[in-house]
């Protein structure tokens, strides 16, 4: 182990990474249509990679519609509290297509970066060089 | 409607709060952020609690939400919550959530593996190795005496180990099923090795040298790693309560469960012996009313068994593995052997030595019970309780009825030879001793011990000389010797010692006794085992072969008749214990009506003679009174007092006493007998075991100075309870007033046993013993009728008395009659008080060679013994001529047949060939 793995917190590095991200994956959701809050906030628990707690989506939805990306609606519910709904506006649609085409030129080009590292690091196990 | 707890309230409440005020402090929309987050908690604590949402439900759903700090910090605030990844995990894989989190957290690796170390391996280990060599067991004591404390133990470390499984279920953030249970095995698992590390501190000290010494004795620490782990373990339940998807007042009703269980099976294995012990010891208080709370409690609590084992000599201390065996003093042996008998009306050696084993292994516990019950009655003049190991392996009976007279009237007399072999299967030398109940009037005249195969006579001498003798042979040099002693009327006590382990020991005693002379017939009973200190098996039988003379008709109810030679009969039996211990196991000979008829009988130089008298004094009773002992007995119960009743004479004045707990009397005065005087007796309350002496007192009271008789109906008593002094007294008082005979207390058996107060009045005059022929109220009815003076027509005595010298008649008969009659002479002497006839009677009795209360007989293994003793052994030829056994016999006649089957086929041959 080097000393610079020794020195680095990975986990640091995944929280700076995943700021935005988060938000990206909240209006990439809603584009396939209008959802309870609480089933979003559910489904995005769900995806383990995001290693978030529920309770972290709740001020980012707000926030979101203070931005104007989101609009939400309440519709009263006889099984239990009134139930509120999110869905995109067109501002929302917008920023998704504009952070989408953002987010696949990032992996493009980080892609590229990190498979050549990845690569480099084969061949020097291999014991070749590259010309 | 689901109803929030107060608790749960305010805790939600508090949380908002927080994030209120940090939301407020970000510029978020507070309210926004408050309101959606509580319709999400709200939402999903409800489905998951149902009606009631508690904390716990509550904890559970904001464990999934994130702390204030984590919410409101967004995305960036996560980091606290994102595993620190190894530079070998993989980013962008489930590793970030899952991988390697726990090395340091709660219930992490470290604390597991530090359970699994001391909490499983070291009991395991320390269990699997005592149980295969027992090391600690042998050097100290036993840590698990029992299959129920490996049985506890094994489930003690399942319980550790399905806790760990639930806990690690639970850090990792599964919920498992059943998880409830958790918290019932850990209960279990913290209290029962928190009762084993009680119970093992006093052999801590002792683990501790043996680890150091030997390297041994982890046994000991294991409980108090058990107790350390389970007691972790209930930490970190607790703690996961809200991972466990368990509320806390569930968790801890189910703990509460698991700590009930322990106490229970503590409580079930320890409680009786414990409870047993401190009862025991309240009924030793010299405070009346503790010692009647105690038996009160012995009585209800049903503590017999606890009561049988105190009266044996080991008594049990302490609980569980430490439990220990001391002997405990002898007079509180005594005392609870009275008062066994007083609670149940049975003596404590008739029934089967309590098992006071605890181990499942051979040595340790079971080796220390030995020890310490090594019969340290050993040569003493008690039967004692019963021994391990030691049983009757054999028992023939072989008699013969020999008739004095030709003519069919003629008395009879009877010999038995009884050969009896113990089995010792224990691994301790042991005595056996036995009182034994001779027939009616009989004497032992023989006494032979086989020793390394060879038959041995014994010597015959005054009790003191043969007593001292057996004792220094047996007990101080314990070498092989046999005693015949007598201890009562009609009662032997036969001791032989040591009986090597794993071996047996053979002896072969011999009883004359005279036939009893009712209605036309007369009767011999077979003599029988009465209290012993060794195991008689349920299906073991006695086997008995009597041969009648020629012209004897004989029969008995219990035995079947086999055709012997020159027109004999023989009768034969295969009886079980209890079978002939009853009245009717008897012997019936046809007698017809007698004539006043001598007999004179040789025994070298000894000469005695038999008289019959066609009608004998009639024993005139003119006032009679019952005393019935009060014991449990059923016998004693059910006698048929009516029948005994309508037996009286119509002038007969009866008095009944009833000797139960306390004395209570009947007085028929003045009418004669009626039914209210059966109607009392039966309506008796028969219960325990009572002392009979208080009543017989009281029917001293009644009829004492009047003169009469006293029917005293028993059962054993195997205690002395009270004195004989005041009956002493009042023979003196008779004895005073040269009216001996006027007052007659006449003994039936009811139960057969051993009876301290009849071994006590053996010498005195008043005592006569009522053999009991037949079923109890057949002889209760005999005695009514007969002794009362009311028909004495049927009846002829038969009388034995010495001659100075040889007497005139043409033959001299059996020496069997000559044995009776110094058996008769040694009886007058012990009446007489007289010190120099009873020394002279004695020297009589031993050169008869006979076992009376003044002699007594001992086999010893050399000459130099008896030499050193003043004994001289009998010699075989001057023994008493063996009888037969009937196989022998019957051996005898078949090889004569065959001869004379050979001898008739040459003779025809021969004559064949001449012609």
């Amino acid at each position: 182990m080097s000393e610079t793995s020794q020195n680095f917190d990975l986990s640091n590095w995944v929280t700076q990474a995943r700021k935005g991200l988060l938000e990206l994956c909240i209006v990439a959701t809603l584009s396939k249509g209008e959802m309870h809050a609480y089933d979003l906030v559910k489904h995005l628990a769900g995806i383990k990679a995001l290693v978030i707690t529920e309770g972290t989506i709740y001020p980012l939805l707000s926030r979101l519609r203070s931005a104007g990306l989101l609009q939400s609606r309440l519709e009263e519910s006889s099984l239990g509290p009134v139930r509120k709904y999110y869905a995109l506006t067109d501002t929302g649609r917008e920023a998704v297509r504009l952070m989408g085409a953002y987010w696949r030129e990032l992996v493009e080009g980080v892609g590229e970066l990190v498979e050549s590292e990845h690569n480099h690091d084969e061949l020097d196990t291999r014991g070749e060089t590259e010309p | 409607m689901t109803n929030w707890t107060p608790e749960a309230k305010q805790n939600l409440d508090e949380y908002l709060g927080e994030i209120r005020a940090l939301s407020q402090a970000q510029g978020d929309d507070a309210q926004e952020i408050v309101d959606d987050l509580r319709v999400h908690i709200t939402t999903e604590t409800e489905d998951a609690s149902g009606s009631v949402v508690t904390l716990d439900h509550l904890r559970r759903t904001l464990a999934a939400l994130g702390t204030p700090a984590e919410v409101v910090g967004g995305s960036g605030s996560t980091a606290e919550r994102a595993p620190r990844m190894t530079p070998s995990a993989q980013p962008g894989t489930a590793g970030l959530a899952s991988g390697s989190p726990v090395a340091q957290g709660p219930y992490g690796s470290r604390a597991r593996t530090l359970i699994y170390l001391f909490a499983l391996g070291l009991p395991i280990f320390a269990l699997g190795f005592e149980i295969l060599l027992g090391a600690m067991a042998e050097l100290y004591i036993d840590p698990i005496p029992t299959m129920w404390h490996v049985a506890a133990g094994v489930l003690l470390l399942l319980s550790i180990g399905t806790v760990d499984h639930f806990l690690k279920k639970a850090r990792d953030g599964h919920a498992p099923k059943w998880a409830g249970w958790a918290f019932f095995l850990n209960s279990y698992a913290f209290a029962l090795s928190l009762v084993y590390f009680l119970v093992y501190i006093p052999i801590l000290p002792v683990s501790i040298i043996a680890l150091i010494a030997y390297g041994l004795g982890l046994m000991g620490f294991a409980p108090m790693a058990c107790m350390i782990a389970s007691g972790y373990q209930m930490k970190m339940l607790f703690r996961f309560l809200p991972e466990l998807g368990v509320e806390r007042q569930y968790a801890t009703r189910r703990a509460i469960l698991g700590s009930a269980l322990v106490a229970l099976l503590v409580a079930g294995y320890a409680g009786p012996e414990f409870v047993g012990t401190r009862v025991l010891q309240m009924t030793l208080s010299e405070d009346a009313a503790t010692r009647d709370r105690g038996i009160w409690w012995i009585e209800t609590l049903n503590l017999e068994n606890e009561l049988l084992k105190a009266c044996y000599a080991p008594v049990v201390r302490g609980i569980g593995p430490t439990r220990r065996w001391d002997t405990q003093d002898i007079d509180n042996l005594t005392h609870y052997r009275e008062l066994y008998f007083r609670l149940t009306g049975t003596p404590y050696n008739s029934v089967p030595r309590p098992n006071i084993r605890s181990t499942f292994r051979t040595r340790s516990v079971d080796w220390w019970e030995e020890e310490r019950s090594a019969d340290s009655e050993v040569g003493g003049t008690a039967v004692a309780g019963r021994v391990h190991g030691l049983s009757l392996n054999a028992s023939h009976l072989d008699g013969k009825i020999m008739r004095l007279g030709a003519d069919p009237s003629s008395p009879a007399l009877g010999y038995f030879e009884w050969t009896i072999e113990f089995k010792n299967v224990s691994d301790r030398q042991r005595e056996a001793r036995a009182q034994i109940e001779l027939p009616h009037g009989g004497v032992a005249s023989r006494l032979t011990l086989w020793i390394d195969g060879e038959d041995r006579e014994a010597a015959f001498g005054t009790r003191q000389q043969v007593r001292e003798a057996y004792q220094q042979v047996a007990v101080v040099q314990r070498r092989d010797p046999a005693l015949l002693n007598v201890v009562g009327p009609d009662t032997l006590l036969l001791q032989c010692f040591p009986i090597q382990p794993g071996s047996t020991m053979k002896l072969k005693m011999g009883i004359t006794a005279p036939l009893i002379v009712r209605d036309g017939k007369s009767y011999l009973r077979m003599p029988f085992i009465s209290e012993r200190n060794f195991t008689i098996a349920p299906e073991f039988e006695h086997v008995s072969w009597v041969e009648c003379d020629p012209g004897i008709t004989a029969s008995a109810p219990r035995m079947t008749q086999e055709a012997g030679a020159r027109g004999s009969i023989a009768l034969h039996a295969r009886m079980k214990d209890a079978d002939i211990q009853r009245g009717d196991a008897v012997i019936v000979v046809e007698s017809g009506s007698p004539a006043a008829v001598r007999y004179a009988g040789q025994l070298g130089a000894i000469f005695g003679e038999m008289t019959t008298q066609g009608s004998p004094a009639a024993p005139s009773a003119p006032l009679l009174c019952v005393v019935v002992d009060g014991s449990s007995s059923k016998e004693h119960a059910h006698v048929d007092w009516a029948a005994f009743v309508d037996a009286l004479p119509d002038n007969a004045r009866v008095d009944a006493v009833f000797a139960g707990h306390a004395v209570e009397v009947f007085s028929d005065v003045p009418i004669a007998p009626s039914a209210a005087l059966s109607d009392w007796l039966g309506t008796r309350e028969y219960r325990g075991g009572c002392d009979p002496l208080p009543g017989i007192e009281r029917a001293l009271d009644i009829v004492g100075s009047q003169g009469g008789a006293i029917l005293w109906v028993h059962g054993p008593l195997p205690v002395e309870l009270s004195s004989v002094e005041s009956l002493r007294q009042w023979e003196r008082w008779h004895s005073m007033r040269g009216d001996e005979g006027a007052l007659r207390v006449l003994a039936v058996e009811a139960v057969p046993g051993p009876n301290r107060a009849l071994e006590q009045l053996g010498r005195s005059a008043f005592l006569e013993r009522v053999p009991v022929l037949g079923t109890l109220d057949e002889t209760l009815r005999y005695t009514a009728t007969h002794l009362t003076g009311a028909d004495v027509a049927q009846e002829y005595a038969v009388a034995t008395t010495m001659l100075p010298g040889a007497p005139l008649a043409e033959g001299l008969g059996s020496a069997h009659l000559v044995r009776l009659a110094v058996n008769d002479e040694v009886r007058k002497a012990m009446l007489s008080h007289d010190a120099s006839l009873q020394r002279e009677t004695a020297t009589l009795a031993v050169e008869a060679r006979l076992v009376t209360p003044l002699t007594g007989a001992v086999v010893l293994e050399r000459k130099e013994q008896y030499e050193r003793h003043g004994l001289d052994p009998t010699k075989h030829e001057e023994a008493i001529p063996g009888i037969p056994e009937p196989e022998e016999w019957a051996l005898l006649l078949v090889v004569l047949a065959m001869l004379l089957m050979v001898a008739v086929r040459q003779t025809r041959a021969r004559m064949l060939l001449r012609n």
